[in-house]
């Protein structure tokens, strides 16, 4: 290997750690908290920048053989993710005053940045653990509310059950292949014999775990209620995003075929059609919001299904459109010091009349993760629809479809109270906070882009 | 002619004014709800004036798209942003901008409450109308049907009735239950045909090329179908019509009969059976008789409703019936009617719903026992009834007749042939839709009887304070939709020459199979 | 004048929109009523003058049919259906009929509707119903023959109504207006087989085509299309069994019943299977249905008129039995006659109308002729053309009806076109209670004592010159209407049937038989009603159940009621209405809203919020996928 490609490959990573290690100084010294925020918006701009240039620049490279590689496509991605991570750090800031938020979130996106490069299984775990772990520590941080502990609880013993069934999984496949690679999980699939069956079997569990796909959900709606309004934004975009192109990156190349592909069939469209029912009766917003997930993981690991070409696109395309809109959602959530009032629907009975922007923001996003056109939500399902009946799954695609079609329902019901129905604002309720809004606008640019031009960014991604 | 070569400009500017408006409109929401009005009348005034220029100079004698504008947009997917007016939906396009003003104009005082937002639904709603119309890709097409969703939801759920979150989210679950099977279809419609053609595109031209075997055929229309029909509506898909009617305000019910309803029958013409023409032809009796029911059902319900706004509801369910009739005939005089009775009845639902909403802002009662004898009370009111009423029941010399009479003999025409080979249904089914005209009379003139005769009764009304007459601006609106009905009912010749080519493409289009010689094909 | 005819139509409506928009509420009363009354009169004035000199035009070629284009209302394919005019002898009768009464009778409205206080809407009306009458009997093709039969309909609902205040009279408009409306229900089905056989609606075209029996006509069977066109014929022409909406015409005002249901539209049926005398020719079993409907539709009719005591009831059951005679006529093929009796009807119905008009405008309102009697001092010009009148329906010698109807008998007897002796019973029989009930009529009215009250006697006075003078003109017309010798005239465009050789010699005695039976009717009547009143009140307790039948109608409309409408507002409420669409539609509806809210209530309720249920859940998953994933190996 040569010291420039490291360099140069892992730019955005490096980006990311030298934030985190200035942000710790600062901490140290003791210096204002307030820069902390700054800091840490400059490295994942920086490093999201770095990685649009690199891909752009076409640059590809291998600096450790077998265990880190990137292409153009997977700087894309990481930057796209990255830069999907400035609204949650915007949003934070009323939230989180202090340094810890900054170093926690660089260095899970450090964790998220190893996942699409990962060529060995051991880069991966390292990448979903560092993702994972400091998530943990970021649920607890939100000490408002009582659940907070219990929801980190949860998360970190079902996150270490997935984390237990990954290295599972993972030792299986080397025993049965002999080898880390990351490329030995393709051939796998197709494979007839039992321990490499398990095997794979282990490792999409561990994933479905943690991108909470029906049956293994249960975490999701306790943990987004207990963390903060980021945290949440960050676990339901981000981190699943993540997951996500790490499950791309196992997959990379392998057509989905063979019996085990019924897996990526049946749960997928039991987590949407769960997700969206359970929606249906939700009282807490970011509840909802956690079904809503659980339904959308589902639309995202239809993506697997069929040829490889194109997966990475659908899955990036759609986890852009989605988090986008739902970042958009959390950053105009009005703010309340009482989290409870802050989290029920019924605050935001009559928003229109007190803050039109915040409810038409909010309403766009409803509209968008419904998948109702123009917006960006529909595109995205479309394209994923239209692989699932290219790959012939007509029948599935149909009912994913109707499936969406319950999710419909629990959308307009927030629409509804939004506009439709009279109700007072809350006496502690004010307007989200400056920055919170700024990270609105640019999640609403960002959904206009897609809208309007989502030839483009697939001719990008 | 065809020198007019700033055509397709100017049917972008048609298409998109409504969004320049709505901008102006949210400049102008901090300032009084006066200048939103004044900016959404003046934006409807100056589009229909620009279709009106597109109308007369429209080629007759050409039958392909006119004023076409082609740009690639999602070229990945063959999507391309494809607009330009045929003889398919001229005169739709016309209707819809000749209504968009009178909706503004109906709902000046009517509507009282966040009126810059109500302004903004409306000029959406018709941008999405426009663009429904004018799509001539599939893709773009889906977008604009379901965009009309959205504001129509807001439209009814804001300024409606007592039960409109009811009214409004069954109107939006019935609808976009259709839609969503209708875009399963889709996708599989395009994936097939890049199967078989190779090309990946959503352009209706390219569509119309499909070869798809019956059995594909059959499903891909029954999902169309599912989602027309739930627009127009046809029995049994129609329950979401009367609540949706009742509850909406006058202008969202204006909207709703005058154009919404017909995007299922211009659906069924321009989309459902020239794509499928094997599966269409094979399923005409089914089709047909539903429509003969939607006939005989909605003129039945109309006769025992004691809400004003459920009478016209319901028969809008019967009227659309003839729309359906004509189109499936597939003679030229049936589907020439069909596309007047189209035009026809927006124009008459959105006069009889006005009149209905004017009467409603006086009396703020929709119970037809608390009227009677307008007559004496309210004569110019009255006789605007009645000649909406006659229209209505299809008295000669008004549109409506020219639509019920054209699209009845279609449906003769197409049926007497039938019988002689010794197939009966179709006579029988046309000859029971004709009692329609009987029933027709009988519901509308029930409500006229009650309605404007005998002893005055009117709630709010004393003889202190007695009800108002129509003000100018309520003449003015009723006046040019009564100009509007007779035009058609007189003269309706130039109206069918713009659409005649288009409707011999229909016919042939559906007419001639288009099942792949070997049934090759891939089967869902 | 190259637009002649058009020219005729449109003034009437001209007329129309003038009073429309000033003499009413429309135009707040802008024009006084004797404005409103000179323009109402003078357009159909107008209308009847150019009339007159398209007739000696028609007269001058040579009786050719002169054709009148006026726009294309709509091209389609390759058949256009052109708004044209057409002008020959038959619609050169009617129109003269329709322009020439109907001016009188406008004159005549100038004073029974002084001072109503819808002067202007009432003229508005009149006119319009002209134009569509005008239409009617000078269009071209059954396009605009349509457009003037739906028109006609609506102007008559509209003056039937024309006092709305009282609801029973809109009531009765509509019940015209729905009526009728079921026959054209019927007349349109025959137009669509027409369309269908010839691709044109041109009535010229078609008639000549089925008289020549070319290749298109025989798509179609010639009974079926006459028996659909009869349909409509029936609910215009108030033939059994829509009829019903006649007598309760008689709602509208005098001069209305008059125009309207006497004189022209209800004769547009007689017209209409006139002018369609071509395929009539062609359809024997849809010409035997017409006579025998016609025959039935007059005897009841009469039957009823015998025992009516409100003067315009028993007129309105006169017309129908009179228009069942010209069905009759038309039935065995004697297409002039019935025209004939059109014209001979006109003009003694619209003077006996006119003439109770006159008696209500005299009496102040009241119609029941058991409260009258007596007025032959008092009302004189009334009386004397009122008892001519009477003298010419009932058919005695010399008069108009006479030879009208003593024809049409023959021809019920003798024509070879479904003539029969039993057809002739009946019509001769009807034709005595014709006599009968007409002359009881002008008895109960005009002789014998006063039944009225003081203060009514004491108001009576003869109407003003306006409506005598038009009374004494259609006196006349009643006395030496049939002089002019209509069939003949007719002969070149519609021949008359010939007749059985086997019968021509009875000709003669059918002659005298009809002059007695009118006489006898006279006696009978005059026996009667002329003598004690205990006389009739006994004959009526002996009859008692008959007379009830009678004086119910035959209780056709409690049928009606009965057995379409009630049924027809159940079966529209609680089948359709409560059963479909709000048990089976909306109700499943709602079904599976709650079977999914339910669903969701349950997969929600599996988030308890323990660890353990979570944890179990995976293991529960993964030892499943696993053991799913084993299962073929």
């Amino acid at each position: 290997m040569n010291t420039q490609d490291a360099l140069m490959a892992m730019l955005p990573e490096h980006l990311l750690l030298g934030g985190i290690v200035l942000v710790i100084i600062m901490e140290v010294l003791g210096r204002g908290s307030r820069s902390a925020l700054w800091v840490a918006l400059g490295a994942v701009i920086a490093a999201s920048g770095a990685a649009f240039m690199l891909s752009n620049a076409q640059y590809a490279a291998a600096p450790f053989a077998g265990q880190f590689s990137v292409t153009p496509a997977i700087l894309m991605a990481k930057g796209v993710l990255l830069a999907l991570a400035v609204p949650v750090l915007l949003m934070s800031r009323t939230e989180f005053s202090d340094g810890e938020f900054s170093i926690l979130l660089l260095s899970s996106l450090y964790g998220l940045c190893l996942l699409p490069s990962a060529d060995s299984f051991l880069v991966m775990f390292l990448g979903l653990e560092l993702l994972a772990m400091p998530v943990y520590a970021l649920v607890l941080l939100a000490f408002r509310r009582p659940q907070s502990a219990e929801s980190a609880f949860k998360y970190l013993v079902l996150g270490g059950a997935a984390s237990a069934t990954f290295l599972m999984g993972v030792s299986l496949l080397y025993g049965a292949t002999g080898s880390m690679s990351v490329d030995a999980f393709g051939p796998a699939l197709a494979s007839g014999d039992v321990m490499t069956r398990t095997a794979v079997v282990l490792v999409l569990l561990a994933l479905f775990l943690k991108a909470a796909v029906v049956p293994f959900h249960a975490w999701a709606p306790d943990t987004y209620e207990g963390a903060s309004i980021p945290v949440t934004a960050y676990m339901a975009t981000l981190t699943k995003g993540a997951v996500l192109l790490a499950a791309v990156r196992l997959f990379s190349g392998a057509n989905a075929t063979g019996p085990l592909v019924d897996l990526l069939l049946v749960l997928p469209l039991v987590s949407i059609v769960w997700g969206n029912l359970a929606a249906i009766k939700q009282q807490s917003f970011r509840r909802m919001i956690a079904y809503s997930s659980i339904a959308h993981a589902g639309y995202l690991f239809y993506a697997f299904l069929g040829n490889a070409e194109g997966r990475m696109q659908a899955v990036l395309f759609y986890v852009i459109a989605y988090s986008v809109v739902n970042l958009l959602a959390f950053a105009v959530m009005p703010q309340n010091t009482d989290d409870e009032q802050r989290d029920s629907l019924d605050a935001l009975k009559g928003l229109y009349h007190r803050n039109p922007f915040a409810a038409v923001m909010i309403a766009v996003a409803m509209l968008s993760l419904a998948g109702l056109p123009p917006f960006p939500g529909f595109a995205a399902k479309f394209l994923i629809f239209k692989n699932v009946v290219a790959a012939g799954y007509t029948t599935y695609a149909v009912l994913g479809l109707v499936g969406s079609y319950l999710g419909i329902y629990f959308y307009l019901r927030v629409i509804q109270l939004l506009f439709m129905t009279a109700g007072e604002a809350a006496p502690t309720e004010q307007r989200a906070g400056g920055m919170a809004r700024a990270a609105g606008v640019l999640c609403l640019v960002g959904t206009l882009v897609l809208a309007v031009l989502p030839g483009w960014v697939l001719g990008r991604i | 002619m065809s020198e007019f070569t700033m055509g397709p400009m100017l049917l972008n500017l048609v298409l998109w004014l409504p969004i320049i408006g709505v901008g102006l409109v949210l400049l102008a929401a901090r300032a009084n709800d006066g200048l939103s009005r004044t900016i959404s009348a003046a934006v409807m005034t100056v589009q229909f004036a620009l279709t009106t220029v597109l109308y007369l100079q429209f080629d007759t004698t050409a039958a392909g798209l006119q004023y076409t504008t082609h740009l690639p947009w999602i070229a990945q997917w063959g999507v391309s942003y494809l607009i330009g007016l045929d003889g398919f939906n001229i005169l739709l396009v016309l209707l819809t901008a000749f209504l968009g003003p009178i909706v503004v104009l109906g709902a000046w005082t009517s509507i009282k409450k966040d009126v810059p937002l109500f302004h903004v639904m409306v000029l959406l709603l018709q941008f999405a109308m426009m663009g429904a119309f004018v799509a001539q890709d599939l893709f773009l097409f889906y977008l604009f049907w379901e965009a009309m969703l959205i504001p129509m939801f807001l439209i009814i759920g804001m300024w409606g009735g007592a039960r409109r979150v009811y009214a409004t989210i069954k109107f939006v679950l019935y609808t976009a239950f259709g839609s969503i099977l209708m875009l399963a279809a889709v996708i599989y419609l395009v994936h097939s045909m890049q199967q078989t053609s190779g090309v990946m595109s959503f352009a209706f031209a390219d569509l119309y090329q499909t070869q798809l075997p019956l059995s594909v055929q059959t499903i891909l229309l029954g999902a169309f179908a599912l989602s027309f029909a739930i627009k127009v509506p046809m029995v049994p898909l129609h329950t979401w019509l009367p609540d949706a009617h009742v509850e909406a305000p006058t202008a969202g019910s204006v909207i709703l009969a005058g154009v919404l309803l017909k995007m299922g029958t211009y659906g069924f013409m321009k989309l459902g059976f020239p794509l499928f023409p094997d599966a269409a032809r094979a399923f005409t009796p089914l089709l047909m008789t539903l429509a003969v029911i939607s006939i005989v059902y909605g003129a039945c319900l109309a006769l025992v409703q004691t809400d004003i706004k459920k009478i016209i509801a319901y028969s809008s369910i019967s009227h659309l019936g003839y729309v359906m009739l004509g189109l499936l005939s597939l003679e030229l005089v049936g589907i020439q009617g069909a596309i007047i009775q189209m035009v026809s009845h927006g124009l008459v639902a959105a006069g009889l719903f006005l009149l209905v909403g004017m009467i409603y802002d006086r009396c703020h009662t929709r119970d037809l026992a608390a009227y009677g004898g307008l007559a004496r009370l309210l004569p110019v009111y009255s006789v605007f009834f009645m000649i909406f009423t006659l229209a209505s029941v299809g008295l000669p010399t008004t549109s409506g007749f020219t639509g019920e009479f054209l699209a009845l003999m279609g449906a003769f025409t197409a049926a007497w042939p039938a019988h002689l080979d010794g197939n009966n249904l179709p006579l029988v089914l046309a000859s029971v839709a004709v009692t329609g005209v009987v029933l027709g009379a009988m519901y509308m003139l029930r409500f006229a009887l009650t309605f404007l005769f005998g002893d005055v009764k009117a709630p709010h009304h004393s003889p202190e304070h007695p009800l108002l007459d129509l003000s100018l601006r309520e003449k003015s609106i009723l006046g040019l939709l009564t100009i509007a009905v007779f035009a058609l009912g007189l003269f309706p010749d130039g109206a069918l020459q713009k659409t005649e080519l288009a409707a011999k493409t229909y016919q042939s289009l559906v007419t001639t199979s288009r099942t792949p010689a070997d049934a090759v094909g891939v089967t869902p | 004048m190259p637009h002649t005819l058009a020219l005729i139509a449109l003034l009437p409506l001209v007329g129309f929109l003038v009073n429309g928009f000033f003499a009413t509420a429309l135009g707040r009363h802008r024009t006084n009523e004797r404005t409103a009354g000179i323009i109402g009169s003078a357009f159909p004035l107008a209308a009847f003058a150019l009339t007159i000199k398209a007739f000696f035009d028609l007269q001058a070629g040579g009786f050719a049919p002169i054709v009148e284009p006026l726009y294309r209302w709509a091209l389609i394919g390759t058949s256009s259906f052109e708004i044209a005019f057409y002008f020959d002898r038959l619609s050169a009768i009617m129109t003269l009929v329709v322009t020439g009464v109907g001016s009188v009778i406008h004159i005549y409205s100038t004073g029974y509707m002084h001072n109503d206080k819808s002067f202007g809407r009432f003229f508005a009306y009149l006119n319009l119903f002209l134009f569509f009458m005008l239409l009617l009997v000078l269009g071209r093709s059954m396009l605009v023959l349509f457009v003037g039969w739906e028109g006609v309909g609506l102007a008559s609902y509209l003056l039937i109504g024309f006092w709305f205040d009282d609801l029973a009279n809109a009531k009765a408009g509509r019940k015209a207006f729905i009526t009728n409306r079921i026959g054209d229900a019927g007349f349109l089905l025959g137009m669509f087989l027409l369309y269908r056989a010839f691709g044109t609606l041109d009535m010229d075209t078609i008639n000549s085509a089925f008289v020549s029996g070319t290749g298109a006509a025989l798509l179609v069977p010639a009974s079926l299309v006459g028996l659909l066109l009869f349909v409509g014929a029936t609910g215009k022409s108030a033939q059994i069994p829509l009829y019903v909406w006649l007598p309760d015409a008689m709602a509208g005002p005098t001069p209305v019943s008059a125009l309207i249901h006497a004189a022209t539209m209800v004769t547009a049926g007689v017209y209409l299977t006139a002018r369609m005398s071509g395929i009539y020719m062609m359809a024997p079993e849809a010409s035997q249905v017409i006579a025998v409907v016609g025959v039935l539709t007059a005897f009841f009719a009469a039957t009823v008129a015998l025992v009516q005591t409100d003067i315009k009831k028993v007129l309105a059951y006169s017309t129908v039995s009179q228009l069942g005679f010209m069905f009759l006529a038309l039935g065995v093929g004697a297409y002039g006659v019935a025209i004939f009796h059109v014209v001979t009807h006109a003009f003694f119905k619209a003077c006996l109308f006119l003439g109770a008009g006159s008696v209500i405008h005299a009496l102040g309102g009241e119609q029941d002729i058991r409260k009258m009697g007596g007025l032959r001092h008092k009302i004189p010009l009334t009386f004397w053309t009122f008892a001519i009148a009477t003298a010419a329906i009932a058919g005695i010698p010399g008069l108009a009806g006479f030879f009208s109807k003593d024809e049409i008998l023959w021809y019920a007897f003798a024509s070879a076109k479904g003539g029969a002796p039993w057809l002739w019973g009946v019509a001769a029989l009807t034709a005595l209670m014709t006599a009968f009930y007409m002359f009881r009529l002008l008895w109960l009215t005009f002789m014998g004592a006063s039944r009225m009250s003081h203060e009514v006697e004491h108001h009576v006075h003869e109407s003003p010159l306006s409506m005598t003078g038009v009374l004494m003109l259609l006196a006349l017309l009643s006395a030496g209407g049939g002089y002019i010798a209509i069939p003949h005239f007719l002969e070149p465009q519609i021949p008359l049937p010939p007749i059985v050789e086997s019968l021509e010699h009875y000709e003669h005695t059918l002659l005298y038989v009809s002059i007695v039976l009118a006489f006898a009717g006279l006696g009978l009547a005059v026996f009667m009603f002329g003598g004690p009143a205990s006389r009739p009140e006994g004959i009526k307790q002996a009859m008692r159940p008959i007379h009830r039948l009678l004086s119910g109608k035959y209780f056709v409309d409690e049928l009606y009621e009965r057995v379409i409408v009630k049924p027809l507002a159940w079966f529209s409420d609680v089948v359709l209405l409560r059963g479909g669409d709000k048990m089976l539609l909306d109700g499943s509806l709602h079904g599976l809203a709650s079977l999914a809210q339910r669903t969701a209530s349950v997969v929600s309720r599996v988030q308890t919020g323990s660890l353990h249920v979570y944890a179990l859940l995976v293991m529960v998953g993964i030892v499943g996928a696993l053991l799913w994933s084993w299962r073929h190996v």
